[in-house]
């Protein structure tokens, strides 16, 4: 097993083919705008690729700097849209409830969906982390800058107020 | 720091279970079905985006979509300034740092290490340039000291054919008076000097003596007057040099080459008056002799032709006294003076031998060339320094900036 080096060579490819959907969602779920999200995201992945040679294994795992990356694209894209004033509105998801599933379950998906909304930013924020882009308490930290504690204590927090949410919803 | 307390690791652990598919404590089951939940909500990107993707990887991101004018930050262009005035002010030291250190440079020159010696050189050195000239005044040691070659050039006989050929009615022009051209004249007779103080090495100024002589020589001049001591530890030099008008400057020029330039002047004076007069009473003295050998002739008494006869001695002394003025006054503009003092100063650097260019030569030009650029160098540093620092703390407070924007900007949602 190679060492974890700074001089480590990060292999491009293959960090994409496993972090492309990911950084999508996470991305997605952030600007809850599927189209924006598909820009960002490639914008992403361009800025990785041109960056790939400032990638430093020391200051993190890959998929960290990948996140890293992707968050300051997509926050660019959240300023510029504070800037030009065109919010855009989140389209209906097209992965409605399907209709063999359950009422119970299609339920719960919904209340989730609608606490999803109602949640702080940053709490979503945390969430697509998590559970969207599959990235752990340590990764999470490194791209948002914080302790991994701070990280966990972070989640929680969000996870405690989607709870109420949906308990609201 | 933030502590997590025990349950909160408890249900956090919970999370990673349900994610990883492990079972979740009973207690905790809801949340662990929340994880769930969450994670099939999770966005999926279109098959046409995946696809579309793929080719930019494919094609390595080469013709990536051109930067929106909105998110092109307007200092970017301003990111070269810094850069470019660093080049220009290298650029401008460099130059003056190069040229600085030869201006006034020493020229060449052999070192002799002198004993203690005092002499005074200038009859010597006026008679080796064609006569002597201690004790005389300026004026006349020029007069006397003239060398042949001067005097045999022609000028006496120009200056007085050209005396009688201007006409006596013309009023020269009171010094400070009038255009060049408004009495008439289009050559006029200038008078040049100049005086130079140069500085050696004690242990140089034999050796720069020496060639302050020789250059004197080789520019068709003359050493009217010397003055030379010298000691190991000092020493100093007074030289009067006549340096045809013509060769002045080429003169004055390899002069400062052969030491370090304390002091330069150059003085000009527009003495075409006093040739014309100095001409004029010539002329009439000469005027006056023909009209005196006319009485002579026609005398028929012997006091008439002693009478006649005593003043034409008279007029022949005044003639002499008046063509030697057309000389003097002729030399003057012929002639510059050149006053050279030359100084000891241990601080100057050795002179650089025009002839022959010694390995030691180079060491030295070596060792010059690292002083130049040591100090080229540390001028840059000094510039650079606090430029980079401004730089390195701009470019910290716009990331710095730049992150709380975007930070604000998912506050803003």
């Amino acid at each position: 097993m190679p060492s974890r080096t700074s001089s480590r060579t990060l292999d491009f490819e293959a960090l994409y083919r496993s972090g492309r959907d990911d950084v999508y969602a996470y991305v997605a779920t952030l600007l809850r705008d599927r189209a924006a999200a598909e820009d960002v995201t490639a914008a992403a992945f361009e800025r990785a690729y041109s960056k790939q040679r400032t990638y430093k294994a020391g200051r993190g795992s890959e998929r960290a700097w990948l996140f890293g990356i992707a968050r300051n694209a997509a926050l660019d894209e959240l300023r510029r849209r504070k800037r030009s004033a065109a919010l855009t509105a989140e389209p209906a998801d097209t992965r409605a409830t399907a209709p063999e599933d359950a009422v119970e379950t299609a339920l719960r998906r919904a209340a989730v969906r609608v606490a999803l909304a109602q949640i702080d930013p940053r709490e979503r924020e945390l969430v697509a982390l998590k559970f969207h882009a599959g990235l752990d308490n340590a990764e999470i930290a490194a791209v948002l800058g914080v302790s991994v504690s701070n990280a966990g204590t972070q989640l929680h927090r969000a996870m405690t107020k989607l709870r109420e949410a949906v308990e609201n919803a | 720091m933030p502590d997590t307390t025990p349950d909160v690791e408890r249900e956090l652990a919970a999370l990673d279970d349900a994610l990883a598919g492990r079972r979740v404590a009973p207690e905790l089951t809801e949340l662990g079905e929340l994880a769930l939940l969450l994670r099939e909500e999770r966005p999926e990107p279109s098959p046409a985006f995946g696809v579309r993707l793929d080719a930019k990887l494919a094609a390595g991101f080469r013709d990536p979509e051109p930067r929106r004018a909105s998110e092109r930050r307007w200092w970017t262009p301003l990111l070269g300034a810094p850069a470019l005035g660093m080049a220009a002010t290298v650029l401008v030291i460099t130059v003056i740092a190069v040229a600085g250190p030869f201006d006034g440079a020493d020229g060449g020159g052999s070192t002799t290490d002198g004993g203690a010696m005092s002499a005074t050189e200038g009859g010597a050195s006026a008679e080796s340039a064609g006569g002597g000239a201690t004790g005389a005044t300026p004026g006349a040691a020029l007069d006397e000291a003239l060398p042949e070659a001067a005097r045999s050039s022609g000028a006496e006989d120009a200056a007085t054919s050209s005396a009688e050929s201007l006409s006596p009615s013309v009023v020269p022009p009171t010094a400070g008076e009038g255009s060049p051209g408004s009495d008439g004249r289009e050559r006029r007779s200038v008078e040049r000097s100049a005086s130079l103080t140069l500085a050696a090495r004690p242990r140089d100024i034999d050796a720069v003596s020496a060639r302050i002589q020789d250059e004197t020589r080789r520019q068709g001049g003359f050493v009217v007057s010397s003055t030379v001591s010298s000691s190991s530890g000092g020493g100093d030099g007074t030289f009067e040099l006549r340096i045809p008008a013509r060769n002045l400057d080429a003169a004055m020029a390899a002069l400062s080459r052969l030491g370090k330039v304390r002091e330069r002047s150059q003085r000009s004076q527009d003495i075409t008056a006093a040739v014309v007069s100095a001409r004029s009473r010539l002329k009439d003295a000469r005027t006056e002799r023909q009209s005196l050998l006319r009485q002579l002739g026609e005398a028929t008494t012997v006091t008439a032709t002693q009478a006649v006869r005593a003043r034409l001695r008279i007029v022949s002394e005044e003639i002499e006294q008046a063509r030697a003025g057309v000389r003097r006054i002729g030399n003057r503009a012929a002639f510059s003076s050149v006053m050279v003092m030359l100084i000891a100063d241990g601080s100057v650097a050795p002179p650089v031998q025009d002839d022959n260019w010694t390995p030691g030569d180079a060491a030295q030009d070596a060792l010059r060339v690292l002083e130049v650029a040591a100090g080229v160098a540390l001028i840059v540093l000094a510039v650079a320094l606090p430029v980079a620092l401004l730089a390195a703390a701009a470019a910290v407070a716009a990331r710095w900036s730049r992150r709380r924007r975007r930070e604000h900007a998912l506050d803003a949602v």
